[in-house]
Formats: structure tokens, C-alpha cells, sequence
């Protein structure tokens, strides 16, 4: 009886639906392959599909770092969503002893990361390089250099 | 009581299951010459670590393993793949010499060997708290803990968080900043023609006003 009660008992169908979800995308790519014509494969079939230009470079490129903040704040929002779940998979708010307390608790975590995430909002397009701001940059350095080879006589 | 026995049997069959599996997808995401399918295998290493979880009765971690494990780190790592182009090419995991080769494979040895020996002498039956076991198998009663009574421990995981993102912040103008360099710095793009001759200099000039024309 005790046995049966065991945690990973309780997970059986998760891991059927896993394993169904695993059948699920063998069968759909076998069906596939039988169902498509079988044509012959050559260099313009196999090419990457880039809007009926001929593709130039390889296809993966380092993407630009701004991009990296966004799996930063997926993460933080994922933390804050596990801590959430706890909270929210207990009976914690009925339990009026502790109520006011959790209360507090769960608003000042709430701030502190909504602030955060306000903050990366905030500071975001002044840490993005802008092209307006580098053509503005390009301009006062040539200017500069222009004036310099004037004062050295140059041309 | 005959029962009994053979459920017993299976939970360290499960165990040996699970831990196999992790090995198994431990090694292909450290090994596969794919670097992108090595971040997809870690992240089911990740999901199968939840499952051991779920053998020692630890519900909230196990979520946690996946929601933090497979869902973010993993993005995270894809991410780092997706930025880092000299990630991408498998020539990082190449040893420069057999013998550093040699060093790597006994120091991983010597590692395996002492966490193991660490394993079977660490007395864990007597070292974990009664309370503790009871705490983390249920998940009301490790709510209560965490966030009645012990509510500090969550702002300070929040001000981690914070942290993390004051730090992706900076990266991010540390990065701005350096870029910016190369156009205005010592040896940018407009500091070029100075390290060269004065005859250069006069083709070099409508080349620059090509560049404005592009740029407006």
C-alpha cells in the first residue's frame, strides 16, 4: 500500500504522454517520408530557402549580444514563476495565522523583479548600439580627423 | 510480504534506469560534434534529473529542475550558441596535445574515484533532519517553510535575479562601448588612414564619402 502511494507511481502518465508525444513526431515524420515524392536531391533542392536569393555565407552567424537579455529576463520570470507555484499549490492563504505575513512576502518578491525587469526595459535602448548614435559618433571622429590634417597642412 | 519484495526491487531498478539514461545523455551533450543537439541533449539530461527528484519524494525540486533546468538553462545555452560564432565549430573540443589530453582524462579519474569513495563513506542515513525530509516531501508544508517563515531566503533568490540583469545590462554596454571604439578609437575605422602614407590618403577620400552616402 505504502509502495503504491511512491511519488514517481503518481508520474506514470506523464510518462505515458511522453512517450505518446515521442510516437507522435516518429509516425508524423515516417508518414512523411512515405507520403512525399522522391525526387532527385541536388545542390539547388538541398539550399537554404533565403526569399529566392542565392544564399551567401554559411547560415549560422553570431547573433548581435542585445539579444541575450531576453533569455536573461526568460529565466528571472522563470524563477519567479517556480516560486510562484509553490505558493500557489498550497493552502497557504487559508492558513489565516501566517496570511498577512506571506502577504508581504510575495508583494515585496514581486516588486523587487518587476522592478528589475522595468530597469532592464528602462536601460535597454541606451545599451543597444543605435544607428542614429553611431552615424552621429562617425560624423564628430571624421570631422575631428579632418580638422587635425587641416592644423598638420594637410589638404 | 512476497509483494512487498518485488516492489522494493523496483525502485532501485528505476534508479539504475534514470541514472543510466543521464549518463548516457550527460556524455552526448559533452561529446556530440553538433553543438546545438549537445544544448537539445542536455536539456533532456535536465528532465531526467527531475525524475530522480521524483524518486527521493521531492516534488518542488523537481519542478524546479524543470521550469529553471530544461526550460531556461537550456535557452541560456542555445542562446550562448546562437552569440558565440567560434562556439559553433567543434574545434574547441579539441585537446592541443595528447598529453594535456592524457592530464584531462586522469584528472576526470581522480575526480569520478573521490566522489564516489565520498558517496559510499558519507554516513547520509544520520545526516539529514528528520523535519527536513518531511518539509521537502510536502509541498504545503515547504510553502509554509519558504514563505512564512523563512521569507528572507526568497528576496534574497529576487535580488539574485536582479543581480543577473544589472549584469546582462552591463555586458550589454561593455559590448555597446567597444563597438563604439572601432569607430572612433586609436586603430578604428577612421584612425585607418593615418597609419598610412599621405598618397593613400587622397584615394581613402572618396571612399569615406561613399560610406556617408550609404549611411544617410
Amino acid at each position: 500500500m505504502m509502495q503504491s502511494e511512491r511519488l514517481f507511481a503518481q508520474f506514470i502518465p506523464v510518462l505515458i504522454w511522453a512517450i505518446l508525444a515521442i510516437v507522435l513526431v516518429v509516425v508524423m515524420l515516417l508518414a512523411s517520408w512515405v507520403l512525399r515524392p522522391h525526387v532527385l536531391q541536388n545542390s539547388e533542392k538541398t539550399s537554404t530557402y533565403e526569399c529566392g536569393e542565392e544564399p551567401v555565407g554559411p547560415a549560422r552567424i553570431s547573433y548581435p549580444y542585445n539579444y541575450f537579455i531576453y533569455t536573461v529576463l526568460f529565466v528571472v520570470v522563470d524563477v519567479m514563476g517556480a516560486f510562484l507555484w509553490l505558493l500557489s499549490s498550497s493552502n497557504i492563504l487559508w492558513v489565516d495565522a501566517t496570511k498577512y505575513t506571506v502577504v508581504w512576502q510575495v508583494a515585496v518578491f514581486i516588486l523587487i523583479i518587476v522592478g528589475g525587469i522595468a530597469f532592464v526595459m528602462k536601460m535597454l535602448p541606451q545599451a543597444a548600439l543605435d544607428g542614429k548614435e553611431t552615424l552621429e559618433v562617425y560624423r564628430k571622429a571624421k570631422a575631428q580627423r579632418e580638422q587635425e590634417q587641416h592644423v598638420a597642412g594637410g589638404h | 510480504m512476497q509483494e512487498s519484495t518485488a516492489l522494493d526491487l523496483l525502485e532501485p531498478g528505476e534508479f539504475l534506469l534514470i541514472a543510466g539514461i543521464i549518463l548516457i545523455l550527460a556524455y552526448l551533450a559533452l561529446e556530440h560534434k553538433e553543438i546545438v543537439y549537445a544544448a537539445f541533449f542536455f536539456g533532456f539530461m535536465a528532465s531526467f534529473v527531475a525524475g530522480i527528484f521524483l524518486l527521493l519524494e521531492a516534488p518542488f525540486i523537481a519542478g524546479m529542475q524543470i521550469a529553471v533546468y530544461t526550460g531556461g538553462i537550456s535557452a541560456l545555452i542555445i542562446f550562448a550558441v546562437l552569440l558565440l560564432p567560434r562556439a559553433q565549430d567543434s574545434s574547441l573540443e579539441e585537446f592541443s596535445s595528447p598529453r594535456k589530453r592524457q592530464i584531462g582524462l586522469i584528472m576526470a579519474t581522480l575526480v569520478i574515484i573521490l566522489s564516489g569513495v565520498l558517496a559510499f563513506i558519507f554516513p547520509w542515513a544520520e545526516s539529514f533532519d528528520d523535519t527536513f525530509i518531511a518539509i521537502s516531501n510536502d509541498l504545503n508544508e515547504l510553502a509554509l517553510w519558504l514563505w512564512a517563515d523563512n521569507g528572507i531566503y526568497v528576496q534574497i533568490i529576487a535580488l539574485i535575479m536582479i543581480t543577473s540583469l544589472v549584469g546582462a545590462i552591463a555586458l550589454l554596454k561593455m559590448d555597446k562601448a567597444e563597438q563604439l571604439v572601432s569607430i572612433r578609437g586609436e586603430f578604428g575605422i577612421e584612425a585607418e588612414p593615418e597609419l598610412q602614407e599621405l598618397d593613400v590618403l587622397e584615394d581613402e577620400e572618396p571612399d569615406t564619402e561613399e560610406h556617408e552616402e550609404v549611411d544617410d
